[in-house]
């Protein structure tokens, strides 16, 4: 019996509606809620469904643009989720009135040359509709978790499997993950990190004993890194299994951070944190827009993570996770039938009832593709993963899942179908600038009535919902940039998903010397060209009066826009060298200099890396160079100071480089860099807000700039030394 | 808490979060002085010589006058070691038998050996100011004194193999003559002249740490070569080396032992 003054607020759920007369009122009201809630939700259906059908002639049709515009303007000022929701609403109505309009009216019904490019515009439009509709689904409420404390006796926590699989990467990458994944903060007795190494290596083996950690190895190598991991699962027992990418380093807090929620829910398959880069992308490296442009894959792990995480659609990613042994055996282990094994593998979790996480508390850092090829080479993969398991495992079919899950795991496959309609989109203004197609049967006056709202509400709505992990129009950069090169693989894989094999990611390189890669821009240049011609074309029809006004200024604009973003592309191009292949991460923590006369230096690192740093003094000291120090950097645990030689200074500045570590002094290293249990938390912080048209100014300048700057390296032939290769990243030793 | 969890637990805002931190605190509680208008008397002993008993007297409390607490050194060791680090900066003679010695430093002043200690404190009743004592190495009445008069006794300790027998030696001899007046107050050790690329440094201060606990006053003083060059020029090590890790270490420990003081001097004026 419970006792009676206790706060029935405190009792589990079920013990409250155990009463039979309690759990019929509370049967009641949750079928009064839920009807009530089928009956708002039709009647708003049906008010949009009215919205979107109903004819208005060209006039009344403006105003309402402009009506919903002002009320998107009204609503945009107000902060909070209710207004995102209902500027989301409007966006959507306006879209499908667009829409509606577009296939109800625009369509010419033959088989004329205009009518079937137009179908295939209209195909590519209903494409992004939907993928902006699946968008503001999967982002309506984004979850944001926080960590859940670990039971207060250490003694409870449960066993962890760290496993780091590598197959070509070099050591010296490795080395700080399996270094950092031993020095997590977790009973010793019950971590156990493995180095999975599918290259077999010597020096592997080696490094593995020396460090003391254990070093799993098969004969074959089987489905690549999936097969890997299950090799490991089978020699391997522990109730919970963390994996990193071998580039990826765990800070020290990882698993307390991660484990919470695990423990807390017994069918929680796996908690997924974010991958963070401490170098910069291509795009940002190459643009220079680091620090004030948003990274690449913040949006995902910003935005849609936490959106997915909301229907219980957050997947796996492959790297910087906690899974629940019981679940992978579940679903017999990680899946090997396609080369995104992570998002298939959380798929059948999810299909088997099993929960996801996700995390967002950066917890890890890695190394970011260092070229544009890789990085392209690297999403081919991943779109082809996706296209496979669209094609094996349709998330629509089969059983087990709900159906916000099919929708969200529909638009996060979607999603990299994108090249073939972003191919069309920056090919249809040339149909009517140069070859004079009317792709489009309707008024122009018409189309920017009801086409012009669309673009502008859900640019609008997508800046508010991104905020500030994607900025505006830098998704068509990204898309235009990999278009190509997806639109086939994604195809294939659709007609033949068994065929292709898994390629490995690139990372840790160094480029010498900065060069054009002309290669991997080509899909790029050429449209650029096209656009270009277009453009001409259009203004010298402008001038000789050889077309309607009103359709040339929109041809125009759509040509001008293109030509922006796909400069943009080229600009990315435009490889910068790589200044050191360990790269330098901004750390500050006080410092000591000690010289060899005895004497010691005060100071704070300013940047660190895995073979040297730089120091700022408290005052000058005498320094030259070459001279030999020692380095003792006061982080946390016991000092140890590191031999180092003075590689040059300036002022107060010095910067060193450190001199043949031993195990145990690398290791202090890896720590100081790489494990303190902040070291990632201000991954947005910098990030501002943006404005639309400014963002597009920016590009439109990165653009301009970039163009100048592949011409100028194309001028210069020796550069071309550098193989300017395409799709595959050419190996350098690092 | 090492700062870098505190920073990770502050970001996460999830009150309830217990981090498991194996990293040894760092820092020790932060008060160390005792919160209250007045002198506070830091006896400086240690058993062993060469330990740095008069270097720490004349530095810490140039390191604390720099802070703007008033801040004497009075020499009990019959050696007048504290003198020599004030060569060059004390003012010519003193003003009265029963002041200190102005040094040209703000707030900072000396007084040699054979003075009354007493009466010098008594000059500065009422006020508030760190007062250190240096005391001589062998067991005497002076060394006595100091340890009667004390409210903190610090205890200097060089970081080699001998460690764990001078603590044991300390703590039998403070537990001899221990007063009632400092029931509350133990003695806090420090670490001095370390360098961290012996071996036997850092084992010696595991030791140490394990030994001490929280009373192991942190940051360790480091080995300088600054120190030794400021003597021969008769003044503290911070006009020598001010952008030393030892100054900065010193300014460390007198800011545990002055922030006190400093709200104190506060409500004074």
């Amino acid at each position: 019996m419970r006792p009676p003054e206790a706060p029935i607020r405190d009792a589990p759920r079920a013990a409250v509606i155990a009463h039979p007369a309690l759990r019929r009122r509370a049967r009641a009201r949750w079928t009064r809620g839920r009807l009530l809630a089928v009956a708002s939700g039709a009647f708003a259906i049906a008010c949009l469904g009215l919205f979107v059908v109903t004819p208005l002639d060209l006039r009344t049709q403006i105003a309402l643009a402009a009506g919903t515009l002002l009320l998107a303007l009204l609503l945009g000022r107000r902060r909070g989720r209710a207004a995102t929701l209902a500027l989301v609403l409007v966006s959507v109505a306006v879209t499908g009135r667009y829409l509606y309009w577009r296939i109800s009216t625009t369509l010419a019904a033959d088989w004329s040359i205009d009518a079937v490019l137009g179908g295939v515009l209209l195909a590519a439009e209903i494409y992004s509709c939907a993928m902006l509709l699946l968008a503001y689904y999967q982002s309506a409420a984004p979850l944001r978790r926080r960590p859940v404390p670990l039971p207060p006796d250490p003694s409870r926590w449960p066993s962890v499997d760290v496993f780091i699989p590598t197959y070509n990467e070099p050591l010296s990458i490795v080395r700080a993950t399996v270094l950092a994944a031993a020095a997590m903060d977790w009973p010793k007795d019950r971590l156990r990190v493995h180095l999975l190494d599918d290259g077999r290596r010597d020096s592997f083996r080696a490094f593995a004993a020396e460090a003391g950690v254990g070093y799993v190895t098969r004969r074959d190598n089987a489905h690549a890194k999936a097969g890997n991991l299950n090799h490991a699962l089978a020699v391997t027992d522990a109730q919970f299994v963390a994996i990193f990418d071998c580039d990826h380093v765990p800070v020290r807090s990882f698993l307390q951070v991660a484990m919470g929620w695990l423990l807390r829910d017994a069918r929680l398959a796996l908690v997924q944190t974010p991958h963070h880069f401490y170098s910069p992308d291509p795009y940002s490296r190459n643009l220079g827009t680091a620090g004030r442009v948003p990274a690449e894959n913040e949006l995902f792990y910003g935005v849609i993570q936490p959106g997915l995480d909301t229907w219980n659609a957050s997947f796996f990613c492959g790297s910087c996770a906690v899974l629940r042994r019981s679940a992978l055996e579940d679903v017999g282990g990680i899946a090997v039938e396609t080369v995104t094994e992570d998002a298939h593998t959380a798929l059948r979790m999810h299909r088997r009832g099993w929960r996801t996480a996700y995390l967002g508390v950066p917890q890890a850092a890695g190394l970011e593709t260092e070229t544009l090829a890789a990085h392209v080479g690297q999403r081919i993969r991943w779109a082809r993963g996706m296209a496979q398991i669209f094609r094996v495992d349709n998330p629509l079919l089969g059983r087990g899942l709900g159906l916000s899950q099919r929708l969200c795991y529909l638009g996060a496959m979607l999603h990299f179908f994108s090249g073939i309609p972003r191919l069309i989109f920056l090919a249809a203004p040339v149909a009517y600038l140069v070859f004079g197609r009317h792709v489009f049967n309707a008024l122009p006056l018409a189309a920017v009535a009801y086409g012009l709202p669309h673009l502008i509400h859900s640019t609008a709505c997508n800046a508010r919902i991104h905020g500030r992990h994607r900025h505006s129009f830098w998704s068509e950069v990204y898309e235009t940039c990999l278009a190509w090169y997806v639109a086939v693989p994604t195809t294939v894989a659709l007609l033949a998903p068994r065929a292709g094999r898994f390629n490995v990611t690139t990372k840790g390189g160094r480029i010498g010397a900065p060069f054009f890669d002309a290669g991997i821009a080509r899909p790029a240049l050429l449209l650029a060209a096209t656009n270009l011609a277009a453009l001409l074309a259009g203004v010298w029809k402008l001038v000789s009066g050889g077309g309607e006004v009103d359709s040339l200024a929109i041809n125009l604009t759509w040509a001008l826009h293109n030509l922006v973003i796909l400069s943009a592309a080229i600009a990315v191009a435009c490889e910068r060298p790589q200044a050191r292949e360990s790269q330098r991460v901004p750390v500050r923590v006080p410092a000591m200099l000690r010289f060899a006369d005895g004497r010691t230096a005060r100071g704070e690192t300013v940047d660190l890396a895995r073979d040297g740093a730089s120091i700022a003094l408290g005052s000058a000291a005498p320094l030259s160079r070459q001279q030999r120090v020692w380095v003792s950097i006061f982080s946390f645990g016991e000092e140890r100071p590191l031999p180092a030689a003075v590689l040059g200074y300036e002022g107060s500045s010095v910067r060193v480089r450190f001199l043949g570590l031993t195990l145990e002094e690398e290791t202090h290293l890896v720590r100081v860099l790489f494990s303190r249990a902040d070291a990632w938390i201000g991954w947005t912080r910098g990030h501002r807000r943006e404005h639309p048209l400014r963002t597009l100014a920016a590009i439109a300048r990165h653009g301009a700039v970039g163009i100048g700057r592949a011409l100028a390296l194309s001028w210069r032939p020796p550069l071309a030394l550098l193989p300017p290769r395409a799709i595959r990243p050419v190996r350098r030793a690092s | 808490m090492a700062p870098d969890i505190d920073r990770l637990l502050r970001a996460l805002r999830v009150p309830d979060f217990e981090y498991r931190d194996p990293v040894v605190a760092r820092s020790p509680p932060a008060r160390v002085a005792a919160p209250r208008p007045g002198v506070l008397i830091v006896a400086i002993a240690s058993l062993l010589r060469g330990v740095g008993r008069t270097m720490l007297a004349a530095n810490l409390a140039s390191a604390v006058g720099r802070r703007g607490v008033p801040a004497v050194a009075i020499d009990l060791d019959p050696r007048d070691g504290v003198r020599l680090h004030f060569r060059a900066a004390s003012a010519a003679a003193a003003r009265a038998l029963d002041a200190p010695v102005q040094s040209t430093e703000r707030c900072v002043g000396y007084v040699p050996f054979g003075r009354d200690p007493a009466g010098v404190i008594e000059t500065l009743a009422g006020r508030s100011a760190v007062v250190f004592l240096d005391t001589p190495a062998e067991p005497s009445p002076q060394l006595e004194q100091a340890l009667a008069e004390a409210d903190e006794v610090l205890v200097p300790v060089r970081p080699d193999p001998s460690v764990a027998d001078a603590f044991r030696a300390t703590e039998a001899l403070l537990a001899r003559w221990r007063r009632p007046a400092w029931r509350r107050t133990r003695a806090r050790y420090l670490v001095n002249q370390l360098d961290a690329r012996r071996d036997a440094d850092r084992e010696a201060l595991a030791t140490l740490r394990a030994l001490a606990g929280s009373r192991l006053l942190w940051p360790a003083v480091q080995q300088d070569e600054a120190v030794r060059a400021a003597l021969a020029r008769g003044r503290c090590v911070h006009h020598e080396a001010p952008g030393s890790q030892v100054v900065a270490d010193l300014a460390a420990i007198a800011l545990q032992l002055a922030p006190a003081r400093a709200r104190a001097l506060k409500d004074d004026s």
